[in-house]
């Protein structure tokens, strides 16, 4: 009976990982991965914000993460086809890539949220809190800047696990690079 | 630029291979320096946010910067590939100048803008960063030069006439050339690292190409010596054809001859021509196995002569060669002797015949001796079998097979000679020869102390002959 059971269950696994593989194998692979790691960073985000909230005093939510989000799909898309055209299969390349492009990202991420898509209400919260300022249009250096580490200390998880993710499930998986091979 | 190798000895300059590897390397990674350059300058950017910048100003600042790196990165990336040496060096410079130029855009930044960062503190960040960016532009000693006084004039005039606090200029210039000197210091030691690594790796190439120069001509020599052994078989397998069809043919009527030889014996004749047609019979049996020896020695390409030592009676196998060549020696005008010897050996007698029938051959036809010796003496190291005549001697014994192979003489060919010391190789002993031109010649066949048989049952047949008279 166990001999029976154990042959069912790995012909199950291997009827799963050919689905993952049909799946994350295919012409828009990097398309499904980033889209589901975009749920998972989205995740981890709120996750951070409530741990950050509850450990630090004063600590508040800085709204949708819509821009952070569109950001990560552009950035992470952009860098997994670079790393399917280069056949990046060292895993240095996106644990350091990561790194790399996640601070400016950041930035950009926070400038876009600043200037593009202004709240008053929100500048005026950072700009009172940060520089004392209470009549202001833009945000002060030095709330922009607190903003930016902000920022950055709530993606850090994400950014130190959805890396060694994708490593792990597009080259050690060799699905991303089938098409090369 | 003079830099060390590894084992202390100093490299005069820079090789062209080193130089294009530089240049190479430094547009090659042009991409890698601009990300590298984008994060020093956004994290430069959020200092000077903190010191008191404006994030306008910091952004702007930032957008700017990005789009210069980008402008490198296209300018390494693609210019490089299409221009010569020269022209690629000046590319490899703008690249790490503008870099530098670049990340020194925030104190143009800071300068326009209403509100400020603490210029002291902004200076050192700047300085800090330039330091990290030592590594990014040493590569070539000159760029890295000239990027890092780029730097450290801007710092010195930022801080001079623009700072938004009072400073002393002579302390400002001092530490700044303070700064400086250090980031010379570690980029020049980095230069001198990474030229010592470029150094093996040239040398790596070179010696890659001279292995593999030498491999293709291994592989030309291998393939001719391939050709030529195939050519060599083609060769050996027609001669040993050859060989075969003649042994067949010879066989035949050779096994007539001692049959009919055998006929003749039967009949009635008178003891001396009965021996004589024993000693036909026996030279024509000879000629026989010879036939059949030079057949096998053909089918097995090389000298796998079949060797059968037995119990030899020197005196017998001398006085038959004696009687065998006598007449031979008369009609050449030459006297054979032999001197009768008891000792018994351990050797194949058809091999030892063959032997010691080529020597007596050659003597006779073609040393013009008037007087052949056979005989036998005692050594230490075991016995010789003497062929002496006094014959015209050989030239030169060390050159002459050599010479009479390629160059037929009145000595012949000599290959009789070279035969029979291959077969007394093949018997054990050891064939030698002295010779003096015009006083004549020594055979030497050495038969050591392993194959003579001191006591034995065997009796000559001459001992019989002897006994019965």
């Amino acid at each position: 009976m166990e001999l029976i059971s154990s042959t069912k269950k790995k012909t199950e696994k291997k009827i799963k990982d050919s689905r993952l593989q049909r799946l994350f194998g295919s012409k828009y692979s990097i398309y499904y991965f980033v889209a589901l790691f975009s749920f998972y960073v989205a995740g981890m985000l709120k996750l951070t914000d409530h741990i950050l909230a509850k450990f630090i005093n004063g600590y508040e939510f800085s709204g949708s993460y819509l821009i952070g989000l569109g950001v990560f799909f552009c950035a992470s898309t952009v860098y997994l086809h670079l790393a399917r055209r280069n056949a990046w299969l060292n895993w240095r390349y996106y644990i350091l890539g990561s790194v790399v492009v996640f601070f400016p990202l950041v930035f950009a991420a926070s400038a876009l949220k600043v200037f593009i898509n202004p709240n008053a209400e929100y500048i005026y919260v950072l700009n009172k809190q940060y520089c004392e300022i209470e009549e202001s249009v833009s945000l002060c250096g030095f709330a922009f800047a607190s903003l930016v580490s902000s920022m950055s200390l709530r993606a850090l998880p994400v950014v130190l696990t959805v890396p060694a993710m994708f490593w792990y499930m597009l080259v050690k998986s060799e699905s991303l690079f089938r098409e090369r091979k | 630029m003079k830099s060390y190798h590894p084992d202390g000895e100093l490299v005069h300059s820079l090789c062209e291979p080193m130089r294009k590897t530089l240049i190479d390397e430094t547009c090659g990674d042009a991409s890698l320096a601009s990300i590298a350059y984008l994060n020093l300058a956004v994290f430069v950017s959020i200092v000077f946010c903190f010191l008191g910048l404006e994030a306008i100003a910091a952004i702007s600042y930032v957008a700017i910067a990005c789009a210069v790196f980008c402008l490198t990165a296209a300018l390494g990336r693609y210019a490089c590939k299409s221009m010569d040496l020269g022209s690629q060096f000046v590319v490899a410079v703008s690249i790490v100048v503008v870099n530098e130029l670049a990340l020194l855009l925030i104190f143009i930044f800071d300068i326009a803008a209403d509100e400020r960062a603490a210029s002291i503190t902004a200076t050192a960040v700047v300085i800090s960063a330039s330091f990290i960016s030592v590594h990014l532009c040493a590569r070539h000693s000159f760029p890295l030069i000239l990027s890092k006084l780029l730097v450290v004039a801007a710092c010195s005039v930022f801080l001079i006439f623009y700072s938004n606090v009072v400073v002393s200029s002579s302390e400002v210039l001092s530490l700044l050339m303070v700064a400086f000197l250090i980031m010379i210091g570690t980029g020049y030691w980095i230069v001198l690292r990474r030229r010592q690594e470029l150094y093996l790796q040239v040398q790596l190439q070179q010696m890659k190409a001279v292995a593999d120069n030498q491999n293709t001509k291994l592989i030309k020599v291998l393939e001719e010596k391939e050709h030529s052994q195939k050519l060599y078989q083609n060769e050996s397998e027609l001669r040993q054809k050859l060989i075969t069809h003649i042994g067949h043919d010879l066989r035949q009527p050779i096994s007539a001859a001692i049959f009919m030889l055998l006929k003749v014996r039967e009949s009635q004749q008178s003891d001396e021509q009965a021996l004589l047609v024993d000693d036909t019979r026996e030279c024509i049996q000879s000629a026989g196995r010879m036939i059949e020896n030079i057949v096998q020695f053909s089918h097995y390409d090389n000298l796998t002569i079949e060797v059968n030592p037995t119990l030899v009676c020197l005196d017998d196998v001398l006085r038959s060669l004696a009687r065998e060549y006598s007449v031979l020696a008369e009609k050449e005008h030459c006297t054979l002797r032999f001197v009768s010897s008891s000792m018994v050996i351990n050797i194949d007698p058809d091999l030892l015949k063959r032997i010691l029938r080529n020597l007596i051959v050659n003597v006779i036809r073609h040393s013009d001796a008037t007087k052949l010796l056979l005989g036998v003496r005692h050594r230490t190291e075991g016995i010789e079998l003497w062929v002496l005549d006094n014959g015209c001697g050989l030239p030169q014994v060390d050159t002459f097979f050599k010479k009479t192979v390629s160059n037929s003489t009145s000595y012949g060919l000599g290959l009789g000679m070279q035969i029979s010391q291959q077969l007394a190789q093949t018997c054990g002993a050891q064939l030698k020869f002295y010779s003096r031109q015009g006083e004549g010649t020594l055979c030497n066949l050495l038969v050591p102390n392993s194959l003579i048989v001191e006591s034995s049952n065997l009796v000559c047949n001459s001992h019989k002959e002897s006994k019965s008279a």
